[in-house]
């Protein structure tokens, strides 16, 4: 079982039609448009510990070690202090720290359900750059949990709009099917012709759409509105790929099958095995934006292959805010150190990967962020790290301190390295982007 | 103090004026039972039942006890990911599994049918894509459309797409419609013959919005509330009882029968759908969302502290609930009383050894197991257990994967059974956590110490003495006595509630709960929820209020609940919003 390949019927299974598609549409999505800065959030869950996260006069910490004590990595990793979630409203830290970081407005829905209030910006990004490539957006994660989590809100931070969560892929299997599967053999000219009657197919509901959307109230029609532009995105790319043809992109070797993905137990090779794929998701210019979610918000995760096995949520609740507690602080070190791991992995990972701007690395920006910045439901001075380039966009590195800077200046400022300008975000439309980055 | 007084009277008067950021009410508030509106009172004139007529309009009698307006919008409602594979299995046998890899959704208040968080998006529209061609490409052709002979097969497959568009819509297709599909039909054959143009067909109408939605937008009046059309209706009233689309039978109806839509058709035809299969699983459904028990199959257990829960007894808790279930709604007449109080329960026979062994004391003597893999119908010790909430699965699922929780399981009684808004800390709290299992001192003598700074008291004195009721039941639900070598204190109390006062243990909690109105009417809202797939609105009030007023007398049924809301004329009603 355990190396057994992720062979042909498992494919079948976890892709379903998506092998049906045409190998050349496959190949021309992954090169139909291989310009554009790439952009992965990683969110952490429950906190750091303050007094182990930021550098000191050494230039590394407990916790950030295994980034900064890499010269390659450390000469392309930003550090930003001061940043602080301003948003009030519904829901605990945990919740606005989670959805509202990256929509920028207060969440909706009631205080058991606060949902995300608007988009997310991996969604704002989609819908003003609209990247030609096959998957826009990504939003996957590592969710194991011990129980299903009854706040159903808590699963996700990208959103479509207010209340529109977008479902996290958890799923490496079916992650790996749905970018890299093996596509059927098809003529040239039967595979336009199959691409053909995709299309009337998709346009049959593109008029049903239509013709009910011309019925409902402005709020229904927003729902439909996403509906339409999901299936038109879906159609332009079938369409552009009939047109274009490029070499194939490399395709990772596939995952081993069986593996629980709601068991705690197989966090760490899920994690390694879900950043593997973005990566070379990113490298392979299948997507452009990626958001990753490593636990539920708030969860409660034991981390015992770290030697944990507590509830780390308990333990990160003993964390006070001036660290006094030694023992919790000790426990959250190992576990953010551990996700400093993955993340540095991960930044390696692609760095070695070639891109237009250098490495992969170099026109990427991955930040890594956190709904907390310590143990007990803190949101002044989370902990922020940029890593990459952003296409050559920004030169420094080492640790930005320039007082309190708002997540809405953060947001800002990952949608000018994107390329959008803007001078404000969310419910802050002057904000202006972070000072002292660039 | 600001916060912490805002805090206290939102959980103990049960008065919220806006909490949440849409405007919308809280529970609570909704929750204060008004007098049902006399007819014709404060309610807007609406015109004569006459005038609203027309032919080809449904005939709505007068109303006959209550007069409420809908305030459910015009919409279109994407079915929950459970609906759309019971749809598909209905339509061609193999929707099973069909969703099982699509990212989660969001639940709201348990239940995974909120009109207002299912959306079709970039995150799932490839998975609806991709399931329709599975659905399509795995089906059987020549047993789903049967053809007489080679030279009939325009013919056969045009009355295919009538018939099949009939049942995958809910409704006969339009004239348009079907030239439509048979063209599809037509490009199908022309690249690949019969079966390819029949399977074109079937993924066009698994991806069709008129498939993925059901609407609901009927005909505007002026000044008045939009009328679902026929089809409509019965589809309104088949999801609301089945889950799933009309029936033939319920199809023709609307179709032929001059009178429906009227309370009585729409009465008859909730009787007869709610005596099937379907009905009894959509209620589960509903239950299990409400009780927070979704898949008991989920439910995780670290074996250091529950050595003998292994994972294999997660399947048959699940089972349990479901049998149990089934026993309230069959054989006790789907009472809110048999839910809370049965004495009846089912296990397996390792359930019976880890879990329920330890009721049955000497002079008690324990269940006999039964047979592998089968399970065996038991009688509760009645001291100790009654109903729904004192089942393994449902204490199970309301802990962590170590210990119980007094404060899980008093925020879901609160929550899901007196519809209390319990807010989270207020801003500025530092949160601590009671101390780590140590062996040393009980679950509840940590959270009680948790519970001492005055701030959280507020809330916790609410919560946590539900669950610290339910301390005799550990983190798997099964029966102990000590904990730590200490003890157990299993003196509970609900405070702030019509059934204040003193309790030990699931068993005398449910006698609690059950003479309670508050939660009589929460599950009334509850309900509300899961029909209309929306959070209830402070027009819904007299809504509301009549339906609580149905549900009061203790011998009525859940089903009788269901049908009520059916049958009433708002049922058919769409507030327009803009």
């Amino acid at each position: 079982m355990r190396d057994r390949a992720f062979g042909r019927r498992d494919l079948l299974r976890a892709a379903g039609a998506t092998l049906l598609v045409p190998a050349f549409v496959r190949e021309a999505f992954a090169s139909s448009d291989v310009s554009g800065q790439k952009l992965v959030i990683l969110m952490q869950a429950v906190g750091t510990h303050q007094q182990t996260f930021w550098p000191g006069e050494s230039g590394t910490s407990p916790i950030l070690d295994p980034i900064l004590s890499d010269a390659t990595l450390r000469s392309k990793t930003i550090l930003v202090k001061g940043v602080r979630n301003t948003t009030t409203g519904l829901g605990n830290e945990h919740d606005r720290g989670f959805n509202s970081l990256w929509t920028g407005v207060k969440p909706v829905g009631t205080p058991d359900d606060c949902f995300g209030g608007g988009p997310s910006i991996d969604q704002v990004l989609r819908r003003t750059l609209e990247p030609q490539v096959q998957f826009p957006t990504l939003n996957v994660g590592v969710l194991a949990a011990d129980f299903a989590p009854k706040n159903g809100h808590r699963r996700s931070f990208s959103y479509l709009g207010p209340k529109q969560q977008i479902p996290t892929r958890i799923d490496p299997y079916r992650l790996y099917a749905m970018l890299f599967a093996e596509s059927v053999d098809d003529s040239p000219e039967t595979a336009l012709r199959r691409l053909a009657l995709r299309q009337s197919i998709l346009d049959r509901g593109a008029r049903d759409l239509t013709a009910l959307r011309s019925r409902l109230g402005a709020s229904e029609r927003s729902k439909l509105d996403a509906h339409a532009t999901a299936l038109r995105e879906y159609e332009t790319r079938l369409a552009a790929a009939a047109t274009t043809r490029a070499a194939a992109c490399g395709r990772p070797p596939p995952p081993v099958a069986g593996m629980d993905v709601m068991n705690e137990a197989n966090v760490p090779a899920l994690t390694e095995l879900m950043l593997d794929l973005v990566a070379m998701a990113l490298a392979c210019n299948l997507t452009r934006f990626v958001t990753f979610q490593l636990g539920y918000c708030g969860h409660s995760w034991r981390y015992h292959w770290l030697g944990v096995d507590q509830d780390s949520h308990e333990v990160a609740h003993l964390d006070s805010a001036d660290g006094r507690n030694a023992a919790a602080g000790a426990i959250m070190t190992t576990i953010s150190h551990w996700v400093a791991e993955n993340v540095a992995r991960f930044a390696r990972k692609l760095d070695s990967l070639p891109d237009p701007s250098g490495t992969a690395l170099d026109g990427s920006l991955v930040v890594w962020a956190n709904e907390n910045s310590n143990g007990v439901h803190g949101l002044s001075n989370l902990p922020i790290v940029l890593l990459g380039r952003a296409g050559g966009q920004l030169t420094r590195s080492g640790v930005v301190d320039d007082g309190e800077q708002s997540h809405y200046q953060l947001c800002t400022s990952v949608l000018n390295l994107m390329g959008v300008p803007a001078s404000g975000y969310g419910d802050d439309a002057t904000s202006g982007p972070l000072r002292g980055i660039s | 103090m600001g916060p912490s007084l805002q805090y206290g009277r939102v959980l103990f008067l049960t008065l919220i004026s806006a909490v949440g950021c849409t405007g919308q009410i809280g529970e609570s508030s909704s929750q204060s039972s008004r007098e049902p509106t006399p007819p014709g009172v404060d309610i807007p004139d609406p015109p004569p039942i006459a005038e609203r007529r027309s032919s080809s309009r449904i005939t709505i009698p007068p109303a006959v006890e209550t007069e409420c307006s809908s305030a459910t919008p015009q919409r279109a409602r994407r079915l929950s990911l459970g609906e759309y594979e019971q749809a598909v299995t209905e339509l061609l046998g193999v929707g099973n599994g069909l969703t099982s890899g699509f990212a989660r959704e969001p639940s709201v208040h348990g239940f995974d049918n909120q009109s207002d968080a299912l959306a079709v998006s970039i995150g799932n529209f490839e998975e609806f894509a991709a399931a329709a061609n599975v659905a399509a490409e795995t089906m059987d052709v020549s047993q789903t459309v049967p053809c007489a002979s080679d030279d009939a097969l325009e013919v056969c497959a045009a009355s295919f797409i009538s018939s099949f568009g009939t049942r995958a819509y809910g409704r006969p297709l339009f004239a348009e419609e079907q030239t439509d599909f048979s063209s599809l039909y037509d490009q199908g054959v022309a690249m690949g013959g019969h079966e390819r143009g029949i399977r074109s067909v079937i993924e066009a109408f698994l991806l069709s919005p008129y498939f993925l939605y059901r609407t609901e937008v009927g005909r505007n009046h002026r000044g008045q509330p939009a009328e679902l059309d026929r089809n409509e209706v019965a589809n309104a009233v088949a999801f609301a009882l089945t889950g799933l689309r009309p029936d033939d039978e319920l199809l023709t109806r609307a179709a032929v029968d001059p009178d429906f839509g009227t309370t009585d058709t729409l009465r008859a035809e909730a009787t007869r759908l709610l005596a099937t299969p379907a009905a009894r699983r959509h209620l589960a459904r509903f239950l299990r969302g409400w009780l927070g028990v979704p898949d008991l199959r989920a439910v995780n257990k670290v074996p250091e502290y529950f050595p003998r829960f292994r994972p294999a007894i997660r399947s048959d808790l699940d089972a349990e609930m479901t049998l149990f279930l089934d026993h309230v709604l069959d054989e006790e007449h789907g009472t809110l009383q048999a839910l809370l109080t049965s004495p009846i329960s089912f296990a397996s026979a390792p359930m019976l050894s880890v879990i329920y062994a330890g009721d049955y004391a000497a002079p008690l003597t324990p269940p006999q197991p039964p047979p592998p893999g089968e399970f065996v119908k038991f009688e509760l010790n009645p001291k100790l257990r009654k109903g729904v909430l004192s089942l393994a699965g449902w204490l199970a699922a309301h802990s962590p994967v170590h210990r119980s929780s007094p404060v899980d399981r008093g925020l879901a009684i609160l929550t899901r059974f007196f519809c209390e808004n319990v807010l989270p800390p207020p801003p500025g709290v530092v949160v601590s956590a009671p101390g780590a299992v140590d062996g040393v001192s009980t679950t509840r003598q940590k959270f009680e110490q948790h519970t001492t700074d005055p701030l959280c008291a507020t809330c916790h004195r609410a919560m946590d003495p539900i669950g610290f009721g339910l301390e005799m039941m550990d983190g798997v639900g099964a029966y102990r006595d000590t904990e730590a070598g200490l003890p157990i204190d299993s003196r509970g109390e609900l405070r702030g509630t019509d059934v204040d006062g003193p309790f030990q243990g699931p068993a005398e909690l449910a006698d609690r709960l059950v003479q309670s109105r508050q939660v009589r009417d929460c599950f009334v809202v509850q309900a509300f929820r899961f029909v209309e797939g929306r959070d209830e609105e402070d027009a819904d009030a007299c809504e509301l209020s009549a339906l609580r007023t149905f549900f009061a007398p203790p011998e009525r049924s859940i089903q009788e609940l269901f049908a009520e809301m059916v049958v009433q004329p708002r049922f058919v009603e769409r507030s327009i919003k803009p």
